[in-house]
């Protein structure tokens, strides 16, 4: 595809997308296109002139980034950022701040750090942008597409569709149940809501995911939806690692992150 | 619960105190963008309340002479209005430090349980009182000058923190004697004044040092030693990785890489827990809900705290705190008081107690501390 035919594509994608008013269309298509701008970035970053490029794109999507290759005792740092800027992004990207290199309010990275946050970045910035624009105005072939959207995003297949079945087979599993209407206890539920959050995921679009559940309530699912968020209780709940899985069964197997878990504790006897 | 002579008792006592001291009160930066609420002695707590100069919030106090009273960490266009509608611009951060929280031997000492019934003392696992069989017990937690000593060790890792990993300013940073058993730090016109709930939880994380494991330091056991040697960090580097590796090098006084490693290879087992050991060691102990929630509200600076009757006071250097002498806010006048039960305790550098089932004469401050306690009644005695 030419690079003019792309920028077009993403435009009409993004149209089509907002005139969905799904959230889980929004998530959806953000995420698809982070991760693809993502996987973007990384061959940019072993071209010349990629970092350069790789500044200014974390920079329009509303992250600070700085290219600055320094070795500090034995890491050796690309890029450097601004606290402000990553605490804005970083509960999405699956890092931890005790991961990164913090000094004076500013944060030293790696270029698998940088990129994961970049990452984080491209996506909230297109979950903002399809939240505060204006519903489009299409003509009805367009409008035909938009309902095959809307039906697509209701259906059990497109709950999973944004996560990677590599990296959590056991959420994904739990999202299938609850996509075709069955009924989780509640660790199950707790799981599912706290791994969406942390991907990025908004309260009402969560809640909504729960609409299948044979005991639905709207009211009372968003008000614990909202809950486990913090947002009444000023706590967030972090999601159940691999053990705590495991301990209630729900732990996969051929997940790469269980066969790491497996190593550590070979390791450990 | 407290009976009608003992709230007679304090609020002449806060009326006094606001009557003559209200100047010593903290006036909050923006004070007209805060919200502040007050809690009465009827336990009636009003919120959403607004002062749009110094003078208000002063008339407030006096004559209301509340309990409590609170300002908002946040600053809103509307404070006065609901939460929903309040407006939110920016938040100070704040941080709660609890010696309670940091799990030390003199608790046995000094916390324990009252039945409300029959006035006796019980350990704090008692459920039933074994005197009167009375369920109602009250949890008494007095503070003694360790535990005071060990939240002051909490305020210097967390301003360090602030300091060395934040890029907060010194000036920025806020330590107070919270009124009652450990130290608050607000942190006002710093860059992180627009972070969100979700990023306030990261900092406290970060502080807490969760996520922080053998993995982070790059030990794994796919790696061969000399591999392993060169990922394993130097004190240079930033942010944990690097005060692991001070804290382990301070410890031995052998570099941070050799001891890391043969540690890690003699044993990666007890390495883990020990590891887990120095973290928790190294981290801050802060209550999360307090940093993470921006629409609370603080106790204001230069106000009595209910649970004690001392004043929550500002320190430029919290190792300078004496907070059983600076914090006291009353007169050594003599007052007759039927005691319950106390321990030794210490106020203005005298000694008094222990007390069991006795009436005495106590200098005012310590009698206002004892009936805040729970601990005491003042005597019907003219």
């Amino acid at each position: 595809m030419e690079e003019a035919d792309k920028i077009l594509s993403f435009v009409v994608a993004f149209t089509l997308i907002r005139a969905t008013s799904s959230h889980r269309a929004y998530w959806a298509f953000a995420s698809a296109e982070s991760e693809s701008a993502s996987y973007r970035l990384r061959q940019e970053l072993r071209s010349p002139g990629g970092h350069r490029r790789f500044v200014l794109v974390c920079q329009a999507s509303g992250l600070d980034m700085e290219h600055v290759e320094v070795r500090l005792g034995s890491t050796f740092f690309s890029f450097l950022s601004t606290l402000p800027s990553v605490l804005r992004v970083i509960p999405a990207s699956g890092l931890t701040l005790a991961q990164l290199g913090l000094r004076g309010g500013e944060v030293y990275l790696r270029e698998g750090e940088a990129i994961r946050l970049a990452r984080s970045s491209i996506r909230r910035l297109l979950l903002q942008r399809l939240a505060f624009t204006e519903d489009p105005r299409l003509p009805n072939p367009l409008l035909k597409e938009v309902e095959k959207l809307k039906s697509h995003f209701l259906s059990s297949s497109s709950i999973i569709s944004p996560l990677s079945p590599e990296r959590n087979p056991c959420v994904r599993r739990l999202l299938l149940k609850l996509g075709s209407g069955g009924n989780l206890s509640q660790f199950e539920r707790f799981a599912i809501v706290t791994f969406l959050l942390e991907e990025g995921w908004e309260v009402e679009a969560i809640a909504d995911l729960f609409r299948r559940s044979p005991d639905y309530d709207e009211r009372i699912t968003k008000y614990q939806v909202a809950h486990i968020s913090g947002t009444h209780a000023a706590r967030r709940y972090r999601p159940p690692g691999c053990r705590k899985m495991r301990a209630h069964g729900l732990c996969v197997e051929g997940c790469r992150l269980r066969q790491r878990m497996e190593d550590e504790e070979d390791v450990r006897t | 619960m407290k009976r009608t002579s003992e709230l007679d008792f304090l609020k002449r006592a806060y009326r006094s105190y606001y009557f003559r001291r209200v100047e010593s009160v903290e006036v909050p930066e923006e004070i007209e963008r805060r919200e502040f609420g007050i809690l009465s002695f009827e336990g009636t707590m009003i919120r959403h309340l607004a002062c749009a100069n110094a003078g208000e919030l002063k008339a407030l106090l006096v004559r209301e002479s509340p309990r409590s009273a609170y300002c908002s960490v946040a600053y809103y266009e509307s404070p006065q209005l609901p939460i929903e509608e309040k407006g939110l611009l920016k938040a100070d951060m704040a941080f709660d430090i609890d010696s309670g929280d940091l799990e030390l031997q003199c608790k046995d000492e000094h916390d324990f349980k009252l039945c409300d019934s029959c006035r006796t003392p019980h350990p704090l696992r008692a459920e039933v009182c074994p005197s009167c069989g009375s369920t109602r017990l009250l949890t008494v937690h007095l503070a003694c000058n360790r535990c005071i000593g060990a939240a002051k060790e909490e305020v210097v890792k967390l301003q360090d923190f602030l300091e060395r990993d934040f890029g907060v300013a010194p000036s920025q940073i806020r330590p107070y004697f919270s009124g009652n058993r450990g130290f608050h730090v607000s942190v006002v016109g710093s860059k992180y004044e627009n972070v969100d709930q979700g990023g306030r939880a990261e900092m406290v994380d970060y502080i807490s040092g969760k996520g922080f494991t053998a993995r982070q330091l790059g030990l794994s056991p796919k790696r061969g030693t000399e591999e392993l040697y060169f990922k394993l960090p130097t004190p240079e580097e930033p942010g944990w990785r690097g005060r692991v590796a001070s804290a382990f090098q301070d410890a031995t006084g052998m570099n941070a890489r050799d001891v890391l490693l043969k540690s890690y290879a003699e044993d990666p087992a007890s390495f883990s827990s020990l590891l887990a050991k120095t973290v928790e060691k190294l981290s801050v102990k802060v209550d999360s809900a307090v940093t993470t929630d921006m629409h609370r509200v603080f106790r204001l600076g230069g106000t009595l705290h209910d649970k004690s009757g001392l004043i929550k006071r500002r320190y430029a250097n919290v190792m300078d705190a004496d907070p059983f002498v600076d914090s006291v806010a009353f007169g050594s006048d003599l007052v007759r008081v039927d005691v319950a039960y106390s321990p030794k305790f210490t106020m203005m550098a005298e000694s008094f107690g222990p007390f069991r089932g006795e009436r005495t004469t106590l200098p005012m401050y310590a009698a206002v501390y004892l009936v805040s306690k729970g601990l005491a009644r003042p005597t019907e005695d003219p």
